[in-house]
């Protein structure tokens, strides 16, 4: 086999095409269809073969570099023909069923253009010789243009003209590049002329002259390479062309002329011009995903997407060259990119709507179509596995570790905005049928388009061995599981909690049998309190198994996320897990009812979570970090930002003040029984993160930079205590039973915080104990509400009432929670709160303590509520047939029950596990456990076990008299009850409920007039505005397009002329 | 766990003394507090032993009703938490039966176990039906929530300046005369200790919960017979305790029983003096009142504590 097949079969092909024509439209598509997939499988067949770093190259006609052509085959020209060759036989696939053949005009005769275009992107990628690049480009540029042309919007004719207008200029530009440079070198062969300017050194050639012929050259592939301000007519081009022909596009002209500028990195290299490439791609990533807010037209959006997308890569192209980045990391981004964009351009052209509004609800009724657009989301903004996380991982990686360290924060910048656009988008496809705005009536197949989603899927997986330790047979056990029962969706829910559950508790046993659930060891203490939660949740989900098809699935790839997230044994494993984790808990929120829009939220805010944490840990390998255990040799300011960032993007995580709307909804409109989990266990993530690096932070920090009163905690202290605060304060304010639970949650969070930011051994062991029985409780309420919920059909409170009669199990598990969550004794939370106010004094933080100990009071009210409005009061007519929840799911809650009571009369044993877990990195234990059980601290004392004896003893004394000595009692009805002479009305008229705290509500009005919400509506505003306005640049004229061509050469002659020195 | 179970019968039937003691005690100075706002009223007023009349009447009762499982069980858990608070104070420095199971946990114990009696008596109010009932719950909690962040703040200036959670630290470190009282040591968290004491008791202005009537009685607005009684007398001991756990905190505590019951007597006193001068407030002006002045009493003195702490060292 040779390479030059690759060029010549679709050449060939494209001859023919004409000819076989006359046999029927069938045949001529068929010769097309056989071509591409011939081209495909050889290029696939020889892949193995080039793997470890094979490199071919021929001499065309026998002839060899100065005088005949000559055309390399390596692994990345393999790839990049395989894409070209995949792409076009999905492009092909795309628009061949009848309802895309109407839709792209062109057929056959579009066919022809296909081929050439195809000849052209391969002889492209393949050439070694300028001249031959030159004659290549041209035909990719000319079939571009045609392929513009020949569809049938009008919009597609001048966009294709404007195209042409600005190539023509970029061909001259590069036409005479390459004659002079052949005037000065005497070859034309990229190899030769590299050498000749290596060899000859300085003096071999005039600089001047050099210098102009350079400018040439790259001001001429930077047009080619649309790169920001010269992104105009590219970008215009989508909204005018089929998708299916953009897609085509990607994978062959832009791919191509990318390789072949990259190919004259060494000719450039004469003229230092890193500096230069890297502001034009970084402004061009950041600009243009600026600019792609404000599109309202899906297409368009897409297309500044990869012009973005391909600054990213110009800028990163230098590095590579120079061995700053590795060159895979930039290859991987360039695969990334041509296989979720062509993916999603198909995706957009088969869905055929136009604009975002249109978008709404459409993919309403197809749960694999918005399963796949989502997999095309992550693997375009980088998501784990997808090879775009790993290719900028390690870009941002080698970034860090280089000179050029302060690039990261525009590459992180763009792909945020990156974020925002692509989530919005992926929301409208989340709104629920009945909001739709228009049906699916797919223009093309949709096929193409799963495919390369399970291609790039497949792909990231490939690269995701790096991720392997002892945990990966849990994992993998976990994440399979998830994958079957995501296809396995149709199967009865309840047998899919089953399954679930076997899931779970196998790879449980393997964590065990790895070793990973040692209690005492980080890793072993929130191992165990994933497992327990998702035990619990799965458990009671058997009773009441989510309606959701793909909840089931998506619940355990999130489970082997956090395992992975939980085990990570560097700093890489830990961001690949916070990632899955970010990406698999928003596809379950937006499992909700109403989850779009909370889920797209819950996304923007975990996003920034996770490049605040990237960025702090940027920060600590940029300084010479490879293990999580290393953080403790980290020193100076590099340990000071280290700790800001990551405690920055805890605190979002956490959903600590200021940073906590996306929290309420998300908690609020999940699935119910993911709510738990959400509350229960992945809140307590950033707590997780903050131990995992804070204890080592501190183990390397000064004493006494940690040890003094006002500390560097005593900032995020703060934020926890006022987190804690306002959170309580609105849950009071809360009529939504599942609301209250979730500002309650991100309150109780706070307290965590708190106690971390303390930086001493008894504020940690507070914050851990606090995390555990946190957990236990949040899990008991959330599914006794769940259960409640899903006997009502409500959320409202005050349409609830009197349910004690008709779930007593849940109003016993309510009960218990609240007492707990209160920290009233006898019962687990107040260990807690006698633990951080105990901390926080010994600390001397005593207006933190004041306002956690009105915090706590608070708190009283929003749980009296709940378990008032709901269970007590006056039962209402509707709910009288309304039936306990199912035994497994009270069997789940009895789980809770008896490790709260456990915990109640024994925190001294889970006192023991954590101070074992955190003396060796303070070097003190700050608890002293007594034998009795009595816990006691410098300031002072507690027997928990004693006061429950207490409490039990007088309370059975008491029950005692009442139910022997006390009177004989009559039950009476429910109405029955002392109204001044009065009747009582109905139920609902004397169920005092709604709007309880009402005089509570009055008296802080002022305080509640401040909206952190209408801040970030403001914050909104503005970057849409900047966007706006950034957006107009691109007029859409000709001429305009010129000028900026004309500005931009112009100061691209002033860079790269004034780097001559 | 060791020091639960080797408590011998002696030592509980002494508590129990000591209980029986400050339910009579307390049920007495409602009949004192009755017979004093009469006469502030310029009416006869019932006699000082009224009280006990009431509760024995309802301990006597053959019938009643009941709503359901809570409103059985809601009497039990506002006595278990009346006495059981008195049981976590030690009364009398050093007096055996008068230190209950106060080794059990410190002030911080004390505080958060007072929230385990009105819980009881709010879940009662609650399955009772009534909306009287609930309505008080809501001022209740409301009210509580107020008047606790100025008592904290109090509470962490002393802590901050006696070092200890402990009730008798705390009493130790008042030792040796008048001017050591925690009231004088630190007069401004003392203030913002005596204004949320108002609060705690509940005696006009700030008597939002059973506001007589208003909401009929509040939250026992269906109880009757036993059950009634039992709330009577858990409210009793746990007005006693209160006023104890203030005496103990701020007023020096005590070295003997007529010392103890005397300084009770007259924090007690000093809520009904103050209720028998105001009218009611409404429900918002009340939880307004503790977040203004007693609450910038209370930051003035952990700012005060912290002064001596910074000025001593």
């Amino acid at each position: 086999m040779n390479p030059v097949l690759f060029i010549a079969v679709p050449l060939g092909a494209a001859f023919l095409l004409p000819l076989v024509r006359r046999m029927g439209d069938r045949a001529a598509r068929g010769l097309a269809g056989l071509t591409f997939a011939f081209v495909l499988a050889a290029v696939v067949a020889w892949l193995p073969a080039l793997g470890n770093g094979a490199m071919l190259t021929v001499t065309t006609g026998g002839w060899p570099a100065p005088f005949g052509i000559a055309l390399r085959f390596g692994l990345a020209e393999a790839v990049l023909i395989a894409l070209s060759a995949a792409a076009a036989l999905g492009s092909f696939g795309a628009v061949s069923s009848r309802a895309g053949r109407d839709a792209t005009s062109g057929g056959v005769r579009g066919l022809v253009i296909v081929l050439l275009m195809v000849v052209g992107a391969n002889g492209l990628i393949m050439t070694r010789d300028l001249f031959n690049t030159f004659v290549f480009l041209e035909i990719v540029s000319i079939a571009t243009y045609a392929l513009a042309a020949t569809g049938d919007e009008s919009r597609g004719l001048e966009a294709g003209f404007k195209y042409m207008f600005l190539g023509a200029v970029a061909s001259a530009f590069i036409l005479i590049g390459i004659a002079m440079l052949y005037r000065l070198t005497g070859t034309l062969s990229i190899d030769g002329i590299a050498e000749s300017l290596m060899v000859g050194g300085a003096g071999a050639v005039p600089m001047f002259a050099l210098g102009v012929v350079l400018l040439f050259l790259f001001a001429g592939f930077l047009v080619e390479l649309k790169v920001f301000p010269l992104n105009g007519p590219a970008i215009d081009l989508y909204d005018g062309v089929s998708p299916a022909v953009m897609a085509l596009t990607v994978a062959t002209a832009l791919n191509a002329s990318v390789y072949a500028f990259w190919k004259l990195m060494p000719i450039f290299r004469a003229v230092d011009l890193t500096l230069v490439l890297m502001v034009i791609g970084g402004a061009t990533f950041v600009l243009a995903n600026l600019f792609a807010l404000r599109q309202s037209r899906v297409r368009r959006m897409l297309g500044y997407s990869t012009s973005a997308q391909l600054g990213l890569i110009v800028m990163l192209m230098p590095l590579a060259h120079s061995g700053d980045v590795s060159a895979t990391a930039v290859g991987l981004l360039l695969v990334n990119h041509t296989l979720a964009k062509a993916g999603l351009l198909w995706f957009a052209g088969s869905v055929g709507k136009q604009t975002l509004v249109e978008w709404k609800g459409v993919l309403a009724g197809s749960p694999a179509a918005r399963l796949s657009l989502a997999a095309l989301v992550l693997a375009i903004v980088g998501m784990p596995p997808f090879p775009g996380f790993w290719g900028k991982w390690d870009a941002l990686v080698a970034l860090s570790r280089g000179p050029h360290a302060w690039w990261i924060i525009p590459v992180l910048a763009g792909s945020l905005l990156e974020f925002i656009y692509y989530f919005r988008w992926l929301r409208l496809a989340h709104v629920p049928a009945e909001d739709a705005e228009t049906k699916l009536e797919p223009t093309g197949s949709l096929v193409p388009a799963h495919a390369f989603g399970i291609i790039v899927l497949g792909a990231g997986l490939a690269l995701s061995s790096r991720l392997v330790t002892s945990s990966t047979d849990a994992v993998l056990t976990l994440a399979g599981a998830g994958l079957v029962l995501l296809i396995a969706g149709q199967l009865p829910g309840r047998l899919l909690q089953f399954l679930s559950l076997a899931a779970v508790a196998a790879s449980g046993w393997m964590l065990h049998q790895a070793g990973s659930l040692a209690p005492t060891s980080i890793t072993g203490f929130f191992m165990l309190i994933v497992l327990f939660g998702a035990f619990t949740v799965v458990l009671a989900g058997i009773g009441t198994p989510p309606d959701r098809k793909r909840y089931h699935g998506l619940f355990l790839l999130l489970v082997a996320s956090l395992v992975l997230l939980v085990d990570a044994r560097g700093p890489l494993g830990f961001f690949a897990g916070w990632e899955l984790m970010t990406w698999t808990s928003y596809l379950l929120v937006a499992q909700g009812q109403r989850g779009g829009r909370p889920a797209f939220r819950y996304m923007l805010f975990s996003g920034a979570a996770g490049f605040l944490v990237l960025g702090g840990i940027l920060v600590a390998l940029g300084a010479g970090v490879t293990t999580i255990g290393d953080f403790a040799h980290l020193a100076g300011p590099a340990a000071l930002w280290t700790a800001i960032l990551l405690g920055a993007g805890f605190a979002v995580k956490a959903a600590s003040a200021g940073a906590h709307v996306w929290a309420p909804d998300a908690y609020t409109e999940s699935p119910d029984l993911f709510s738990a989990f959400l509350s229960g266990v992945l809140s307590k993530m950033p707590l997780f993160g903050i131990v995992l690096f804070g204890t080592r932070l501190v183990a390397g920090a000064d004493p006494a930079l940690i040890g003094g009163t006002y500390g560097p905690g005593y900032a995020l202290g703060w934020l926890g205590a006022i987190t804690a605060i306002g959170m309580t304060l609105l849950a009071a304010l809360q009529e939504d039973a599942k609301r209250l639970l979730a500002y309650s949650s991100v309150g109780q969070i706070g307290y965590a915080v708190v106690g971390f930011a303390l930086l001493t051994p008894l504020g940690w062991t507070a914050a851990l104990y606090h995390t555990v029985n946190h957990m236990i409780i949040k899990l008991l309420l959330f599914l006794a509400i769940a259960a409640v919920i899903n006997r009502t059909g409500t959320r409202r409170m005050h349409e609830m009432g009197g349910l004690i009669k008709k779930m007593p199990a849940q109003y016993i598990a309510v009960l218990i929670g609240i007492i707990a969550l209160s920290g009233v004794p006898p019962l687990s939370g107040f260990a807690g709160k006698w633990l951080i106010y105990n901390a926080l004094i010994e600390k001397e933080w005593y207006f933190i303590a004041g306002v956690l100990m009105f915090a706590s009071v608070i708190a009283f009210l929003y749980l009296f509520r709940l378990i008032n409005t709901i269970f007590l009061g006056q039962l209402k007519p509707r709910h009288r047939e309304v039936r306990e929840a199912p035994a497994v799911f009270v069997v789940a809650q009895a789980l809770l029950v008896f490790a709260i009571m456990g915990l109640s009369m024994f925190p001294d044993a889970l006192l023991r596990v954590t101070t074992a877990m955190t003396a060796p990195f303070f070097g003190a234990a700050g608890v002293e456990l007594a034998a009795d059980g009595s816990v006691l601290v410098s300031l002072g004392y507690l027997n928990a076990f004693g006061v429950m004896a207490m409490v039990m003893g007088l309370f059975a004394v008491f029950f005692a008299w009442v139910l022997f000595l006390g009177p004989k009692t009559t039950k009476v009805g429910q109405l029955d009850i002392v109204m001044a002479a009065e009747e009582p009305p109905a139920p609902e008229e004397i169920h005092y409920a709604y709007d309880f705290y009402r005089p509570y509500k009055r008296a802080f009005a002022p305080v509640l007039r401040v909206s952190v919400e209408r801040g970030w509506s403001r914050f909104a505003a503005v970057l849409s505005a900047v966007a706006e306005y950034g957006r107009r640049f691109y007029t859409g004229d000709a001429q305009t397009y010129l000028l900026y061509a004309v500005v931009f050469l112009g100061i691209a002659a002033v860079a790269v002329l004034s780097r001559l020195g | 766990m060791q020091a639960v179970l080797n408590l011998d019968i002696g030592y509980l039937g002494l508590c129990a003394l000591s209980v029986i003691g400050a339910i009579a005690y307390g049920l007495l100075i409602g009949g004192i507090i009755r017979k004093v706002m009469a006469r502030i009223q310029s009416r006869i007023g019932p006699p000082v032993w009224q009280p006990y009349l009431d509760v024995a009447k309802l301990f006597f009762q053959r019938t009643s009703i009941r709503h359901g499982m809570m409103f059985y069980l809601a009497p039990v858990f506002r006595t278990v938490g009346g006495i059981g608070i008195y049981l976590l104070i030690p009364i009398v420095a050093g007096m055996p039966g008068l230190a209950g199971f106060s080794f059990n946990g410190d002030v911080l114990l004390v505080i958060y176990f007072m929230f385990f009696g009105c819980l009881g008596m709010a879940l009662g109010a609650g399955e009772s039906g009534h909306p009287h009932a609930i309505i008080a719950v809501s001022r209740g909690l409301s009210q509580m929530s107020s008047y606790e962040l100025p008592f904290s703040l109090a509470l962490i200036a002393l802590v901050a300046q006696v070092g200890t959670f402990s009730i008798g630290g705390i009493i130790e470190a008042q030792a040796g005369g008048i001017g050591n009282w925690y009231l004088f040591m630190n007069p401004l968290a003392g203030i913002a200790g005596l204004l949320s004491f108002l609060g705690m008791q509940m005696y006009s202005p700030f008597n939002i919960v059973l506001a007589p009537q208003e909401i009929p009685i509040g939250p026992p607005t269906e109880y009757n017979s036993t059950f009634l009684g039992l709330m009577m007398s858990g409210r009793a001991i746990f007005g006693v305790a209160k006023s104890a756990l203030f005496m103990n905190l701020f007023l020096g505590g005590a070295t003997s029983i007529p010392e103890a019951m005397i300084k009770i007597f007259v924090v007690y006193m000093w809520a009904v003096f103050v209720g028998a001068v105001f009218p009611r407030f409404r429900a918002e002006q009340s939880v307004r009142f503790f977040l203004r002045w007693p609450t910038w009493f209370g930051l003035a003195g952990i700012a005060l504590a912290m002064l001596m702490k910074h000025l001593a060292s």
